[in-house]
């Protein structure tokens, strides 16, 4: 018997709105779930999702690409790949899976929500496959972080981290929570599915991608690549609801949306792309500095994006252009200052050869950032190790959760943006991240952040306490992946004898 | 004694810190304290003779360096910057 062509019967398979007679629209709709934007159901039946799935193709595109990538797993499994692989590879493998697992899980909870409590069939159809996309996402990255716990023991940090107080995991929820978990369907819609997901993923799963394939993890590439053919199609749920939202007198409120998921995931994207791309990726293996990257994918083509859309660049974007430059690179320094309080082995990533390329790439650096490292270098070579790590704790912005860093040495320019807001003081990295507080303060003055944590006696002041309140075993407490041998590279060459 | 935490930056460093003073701690103290983690970790020692003096973010004064926290008028996590001063 022959199958009709999905293209034949697909507007009738989702067009599954019905007027409701024993209960009313918004008790099967709470505006606070689904629409608190008031927009008519007729204009959400003009939704229209670019790519169009149905289960039946789904299930089978989705098997070719699990065989694709377990496959090639497979296969290199018995090449001893990470026994040999490189600290810089390892140290990005470590935090990558450390960060990305449960996210990933998460979001099927964000795409169910869709599901249920979007007001358009398309809308709805799409995020049941996205849906199934996370978990299938979660799962991947789970069983192929299982690949390396026996030879080391960061990698259960890939299920355990999301059970932590882990600052890093605590910054990470936060922006999570905040824009896919504790908001309404069509607005988590906008923040994720537009500016999160198309702004911002192909960092992590396209141009890391490239990198892997380069350093020769195949495994990993292959991986990556097949979680992106997912993203690039329920990622489009964005761009139809923005449309409707325009359209309907909602424009000022979608740009908001997007200003503020924009700046949120670029904080975490910047940290785990930015140092991955531009420190711990090998320095032979890099095809573009996170900056390239950012121009070409983020700064050019997402823009392209928002004005096709009939909306504006965000209204901070010269501070976000002035960002790319530095954030990723301040971020790198806590990481190794403070690298006893990460799972991962952290590499410095600053030999010769690497600051060279930083320079090209980010004229200024030497004189900036390479200047603290100096002081790092010339204390690993006097033999003072235990300098390189800081005894002070880091200030934590009060909105990213990341440490409140800005440009040191020459250039030096770090701030503290400081609010008080009903009896409690507020500390922010940026003037951004002080203006989604003040967008809305109620959802986000209760949140205490490490250092508050630390203020208030929750974290005790013991030599262990905050390691044992963020879960770290003594075992668990990240260290120079390199045992400081990598500043071996600024010694003078030996002089031949004779 | 009381804690009295404020969040400071060194110059030259890449971002503030906490930093727990003593309230009776003079601003001279105060800079010392911070100066003692700071200098040499992750900023490069001064010149020989330098000394830190204290100051608030955007103002063009230090604060006076024999008075006491207490007394400076700083409120607990105001922001102060660190800067080496040669005599």
């Amino acid at each position: 018997m022959a199958l009709l062509n999905m293209s034949e019967w697909y507007d009738i398979a989702r067009d599954t709105n019905w007027t409701p007679r024993y209960v009313r629209e918004e008790e099967l709709f709470p505006p606070a779930m689904s629409d608190p934007y008031g927009i008519p159901v007729s204009e959400w039946e003009a939704f229209d999702e670019p790519y169009k799935v149905c289960y039946r193709d789904y299930v089978s595109t989705q098997r070719e690409k699990d065989v694709g990538a377990y496959s090639v797993k497979a296969a290199l499994s018995r090449s001893n790949f990470f026994r040999n692989a490189s600290p810089h590879w390892r140290s990005l493998l470590e935090l990558h899976f450390g960060v990305i697992c449960f996210p990933e899980f998460h979001s099927t909870s964000l795409f169910a929500r869709i599901t249920r409590f979007g007001r358009a069939g398309g809308m709805r159809n799409t995020a049941t496959f996205g849906s199934l996309d996370e978990i299938r996402h979660a799962q991947i990255q789970l069983y192929f972080a299982y690949e390396f716990i026996q030879q080391d023991r960061a990698f259960d940090w890939a299920h355990k981290s999301a059970k932590t107080e882990n600052w890093v995991i605590v910054s990470l929820r936060h922006a999570l929570d905040d824009i896919e978990h504790t908001r309404d369907a069509v607005s988590s819609a906008i923040m994720t599915n537009f500016a999160f997901e198309q702004g911002f993923t192909n960092l992590q799963f396209i141009a890391m991608a490239a990198d892997a394939a380069k350093y020769g993890d195949h495994t990993f590439a292959t991986m990556l690549q097949s979680i992106q053919s997912d993203e690039a199609r329920h990622s489009q749920i964005g761009e139809p609801l923005i449309a409707i939202m325009v359209k309907n007198g909602r424009k000022a409120e979608a740009q908001k949306l997007i200003d503020i998921a924009f700046w949120r995931m670029w904080k975490q994207f910047s940290v785990l792309s930015g140092v991955s791309m531009d420190y711990s990726t090998p320095l032979e293996s890099r095809e573009h500095s996170l900056k390239e990257f950012m121009e070409e994918w983020v700064i050019e083509q997402f823009v392209r994006n928002l004005k096709a859309l009939g909306l504006d660049r965000p209204w901070y974007w010269d501070h976000f252009l002035e960002e790319v430059n530095t954030f990723h690179h301040a971020q790198q320094l806590g990481i190794y200052f403070y690298r006893a309080t990460e799972w991962w082995k952290p590499i410095a990533g600053v030999s010769p050869a690497e600051r060279e390329w930083l320079e090209q790439k980010y004229p200024g650096w030497n004189e900036t950032f390479g200047r603290v490292w100096d002081v790092v270098i010339d204390n690993i070579e006097h033999g003072r190790t235990e300098k390189t790590a800081c005894e002070l704790a880091p200030m934590l912005c009060s909105m990213c959760g990341l440490e409140m860093s800005g440009v040191p040495g020459k250039s030096w320019k770090v701030t503290d943006h400081v609010l008080d807001y009903e009896g409690r003081r507020y500390h922010f990295c940026s003037v951004v991240d002080k203006w989604i507080f003040e967008q809305e303060p109620d959802r986000y003055r209760g949140h205490r952040s490490i250092i508050d944590r630390m203020l208030d006696g929750t974290i005790g002041s013991g030599p262990d306490d905050l390691y044992e309140y963020m879960g770290q075993s003594p075992a668990e407490r990240g260290t120079c992946a390199y045992d400081y041998t990598w500043v071996e590279g600024y010694k003078p060459p030996l002089k031949a004898a004779g | 004694m009381a804690e009295f935490p404020l969040t400071c930056c060194i110059e030259g460093d890449y971002g503030f810190k906490l930093l727990i003073v003593d309230e009776s701690d003079s601003i001279d103290e105060v800079a010392a304290k911070a100066a003692s983690k700071l200098v040499g970790v992750t900023v490069p020692v001064p010149p020989p003779g330098s000394h830190f003096r204290v100051r608030i973010p955007g103002s063009a004064d230090y604060l006076p360096r024999t008075v006491s926290v207490r007394e400076s008028g700083l409120v607990r996590m105001d922001p102060i910057e660190i800067l080496s001063v040669l005599p």
